[in-house]
């Protein structure tokens, strides 16, 4: 994985910018689902521990926020079907202030 | 611009692509998830697909050898151990996979299994453990608990339950686990362990029936039913901590037993020994008897 | 590393049980599991002391369910294997004779026939297991039912059993009776070099080509070991070519056609019978395992009668032609059975009823060859 880089020394006769906030590395998870295969159980979505997760209109499961996996592999793990995988990828991103939850990371494609 | 690792699909490896998938369990049901955990154990342990054999009963718990690209079997109810046992005996080498469900394995099986156990026969048995006969529509078994409904039990079951791994145990196996789907790491790693020992292995996969047991019993769908597995679960430390009054209702995992015994088919190697170097000792003799005395 | 099968050499007292025993080792048996029943434990004896010589495996099992189970699981595993039981552990064994049938599982099964029903009378023979050898498992299924009549038979007939087992794909069962196992009789077995052993074949074809039940010209398709290649589904539900379940009917038919047309294509090869003073016979007497021994001390007696006698080594399928051929020129059959008549509907089906004249007893004795000369003497 590539790190994004960034310049600390502010620009001549400029204000002087904020503090740059730190960057951390951070486990994540690309998630799929393979629609073919699910059979809208609910077990990933009611499990997800970062609600990643969301049962669809036709009941079968959506990655609605997929910037929020950590790649714990509960869901690839526990689909009785294999409809769910997770690749996991490493990702750069500034640290949040307060605790938020983060947005999603620069250059990740992430999947529906 | 982030590389990611791709991964194939590990089941791409492992399932029959001439079945027809989603597999037939109802969605929710914790047999696709053993059969995920059985997978990923095999892969692990790097064995090779040609030495595995995996035999079933009947049941919905015997629906699962069809997926698998193993030497596979779906025997007659309860008797899947006989069978396996039979082919440990010529092919000792294979490791041999036994899938039952609780009234399979313990009620018209019981007999076989508590032979198998005696005899730490080296194949290993995975009971899925769900209380109930699920694919006839929710029978009670001999792991249903006391009070709890069933077609066959509507004003609530009088009879005990068997404790599967407690029973294995006593009977003679070398190793017996307990985990639930809900702990499927754990249960892969019990899986893995279990293949790999010498003897005779009993892992119990605890699981649930929502579509018989759980509607009758008003204990919700495969979600519910996933968190009573969570919630309700404790492991062997801790229970051993607790009065007999508090550890009840609650399922104790952990390995029960894990010893080193000979198996049986080791045993029947130092027959094969025996017979053969007594053959040898008789023909020797013979042939001594036959010598003409005056050389 | 194991060493060869030994047989006796030149004349030998030997029992019923133990010729079946060696027959089993000749015909490259290496694996058997049983449970100790009356009549039939010598087999298991013997076969517990001689199989671990040859390399081969003997377990006793916890009940002839799980025994006819571990022979059929080792004989998937490349093994010809059998087992030995009697009335009632031949009727606990009939479930997983449907599933041999059923996978098409190579095996042999011998029945020492003993009196029932139930419990009856360990230590007295009977035949009244020939009905039940054909139609004891439930379903449709073709089967072969070998029997012999003395003690050189039982070991000729138990290799024929483990060819036909091997060449058809199909449990084979060998009945024989409380005489037969138990008596003694001075035999000279035929070199083993020189006895005639068949075995499963093989696929040619790489495993992804491999269909376990393929349509082939034989109409039996080649077995696969487990464990060398080829992995596949052995299942006791209706199937398709590749072992998978199926529910579909051009599916189903053409293999239910095609199991009962393996067996009824080779009645040539299968079916064997023996005849006495046929060429003339007016009178004809069908009998089979230890009544033949007394039918043919009776028609030796009534000679004048003209009489002949077809002995039956095949009991299924049941040999229509050598009976319609023996009974051409009879006026009456004689049928003597240790049982209330049982083979005797399968004489009256093909010559019919008219002709037939059962002689029965079922109390453990046996049919003694007068019993039989005054049916033969017997005027309508």
């Amino acid at each position: 994985m590539i790190a994004s880089e960034e310049s600390h020394s502010p620009a001549a006769g400029q204000p002087p910018a904020a503090e740059p906030r730190r960057k951390r590395v951070r486990r994540a998870g690309r998630v799929t689902v393979f629609e073919n295969w699910c059979k809208g159980c609910g077990l990933c979505v009611a499990f997800c521990p970062r609600q990643v997760l969301e049962s669809g209109p036709d009941g079968l499961t959506v990655v609605a926020h997929p910037e929020r996996c950590t790649a714990c592999n509960w869901c690839y793990e526990h689909c009785p079907d294999f409809a769910i995988v997770v690749t996991p990828i490493t990702v750069v991103e500034e640290e949040p202030a307060g605790g938020s939850t983060p947005a999603a990371p620069q250059g990740v494609e992430v999947s529906r | 611009m982030l590389k990611e690792r791709e991964e194939r699909h590990l089941v791409y490896d492992y399932l029959r692509p001439k079945k027809k998938f989603p597999n037939v369990w109802c969605a929710g049901c914790g047999i696709g998830i053993v059969m995920g955990a059985i997978i990923r154990a095999v892969d692990g342990l790097g064995l090779a697909k040609d030495d595995v054999a995996m035999i079933s009963g009947i049941g919905c718990s015997g629906r699962m050898p069809v997926y698998l690209d193993f030497n596979t079997m779906h025997t007659t109810h309860g008797r899947a151990l006989a069978f396996a046992t039979g082919l440990k005996m010529v092919r000792p080498d294979m490791k041999v996979l036994v899938v039952m469900g609780d009234g399979d394995a313990l009620a018209i099986g019981g007999n076989h299994f508590i032979h198998a156990a005696r005899r730490n026969i080296g194949v290993t048995a995975i009971v899925i453990n769900n209380s109930t006969y699920g694919m006839t529509g929710g029978q009670y078994s001999p792991t249903t608990p006391i009070g709890a409904l069933a077609t066959t039990a509507l004003y609530g079951n009088v009879e005990q339950p068997f404790p599967i791994g407690e029973l294995a145990a006593a009977a003679g196996a070398a190793y017996v686990a307990r985990s639930t789907v809900y702990h499927v790491t754990e249960l892969e790693r019990y899986i893995a362990d279990g293949i790999q020992k010498k003897g005779f292995a009993l892992i119990e996969a605890v699981s649930y029936c929502h579509t018989t047991f759980g509607r009758l019993n008003k204990l919700g769908g495969a979600v519910d039913m996933m968190r009573a597995l969570k919630d309700n679960s404790i492991t062997l430390a801790a229970a051993e901590k607790l009065e007999p009054n508090e550890r009840a209702g609650r399922i104790v995992r952990g390995v029960l037993v894990n010893r080193d015994i000979p198996e049986y088919t080791d045993l029947y190697r130092q027959v094969i020994e025996r017979a053969q170097s007594a053959q040898t000792a008789t023909e020797a003799e013979g042939a001594k008897s036959r010598t003409p005395r005056s050389l | 590393m194991s060493a060869s099968v030994k047989l006796p050499a030149g004349p030998t007292m030997m029992q019923g049980n133990e010729a079946c025993a060696l027959g089993a080792l000749a015909a490259g048996c290496r694996f058997y599991a049983g449970y100790p029943i009356t009549p039939s434990t010598s087999i298991a004896e013997m076969l517990a002391r001689e199989l671990p010589k040859v390399g081969g495996s003997f377990i006793q099992m916890e009940d002839e369910i799980a025994s006819l189970a571990a022979v059929l699981g080792a004989s998937v595993g490349g093994v010809k294997a059998m087992t030995a039981t009697s009335g009632p552990g031949f009727s606990l064994m009939q479930e997983h004779i449907g599933y041999a049938a059923m996978a098409e599982i190579p095996c042999v099964i011998i029945d020492v026939q003993r009196l029932g029903p139930s419990t009856g009378q360990p230590t007295s023979p009977s035949q009244g297991d020939v009905m039940q050898a054909r139609w004891g498992t439930h379903g449709d299924h073709p089967i072969i039912v070998l029997y012999p009549t003395g003690v050189r038979e039982c070991f000729d007939l138990t290799v024929r059993a483990f060819n036909f087992a091997e060449k058809y794909r199909t449990p084979v069962i060998l009945l024989t009776d409380e005489v037969i196992g138990q008596m003694r009789e001075k035999v000279t077995l035929p070199a083993l070099d020189s006895i005639e052993v068949v075995d499963r074949q093989r696929p040619h074809e790489p495993p992804e080509w491999y269909f376990p039940y393929a349509e082939t010209p034989s109409d039996v398709p080649p077995m696969a070991p487990f464990g060398e290649g080829f992995r596949y589904h052995i299942t006791g539900l209706l199937h398709d070519r590749a072992g998978f379940p199926t529910q579909r009917l051009d599916e189903i038919n053409p293999w239910v056609e095609r199991i009962f047309r393996k067996i009824e294509r080779n009645l040539d090869d299968i079916i064997l019978t023996e005849g006495e003073l046929l060429e003339d016979a007016r009178t004809l007497v069908v009998a089979y395992g230890c009544t033949a021994r007394s039918a043919q001390e009776a028609v030796r007696m009534g000679r004048r009668h003209t009489v002949g006698l077809l002995m039956l080594k095949t009991i299924w399928p049941f040999p229509e032609e050598q009976v319609l051929a023996a009974a051409r020129n009879a006026r009456r059959v004689v049928v003597p059975e240790m049982n209330m008549g049982q083979l005797a509907l399968e004489v009256e089906r093909v010559v019919g009823r008219n002709k037939v004249v059962r002689v029965n007893r079922a109390d453990g004795e046996m049919i003694t060859p007068d019993q039989i000369l005054r049916a033969i003497e017997a005027r309508d």
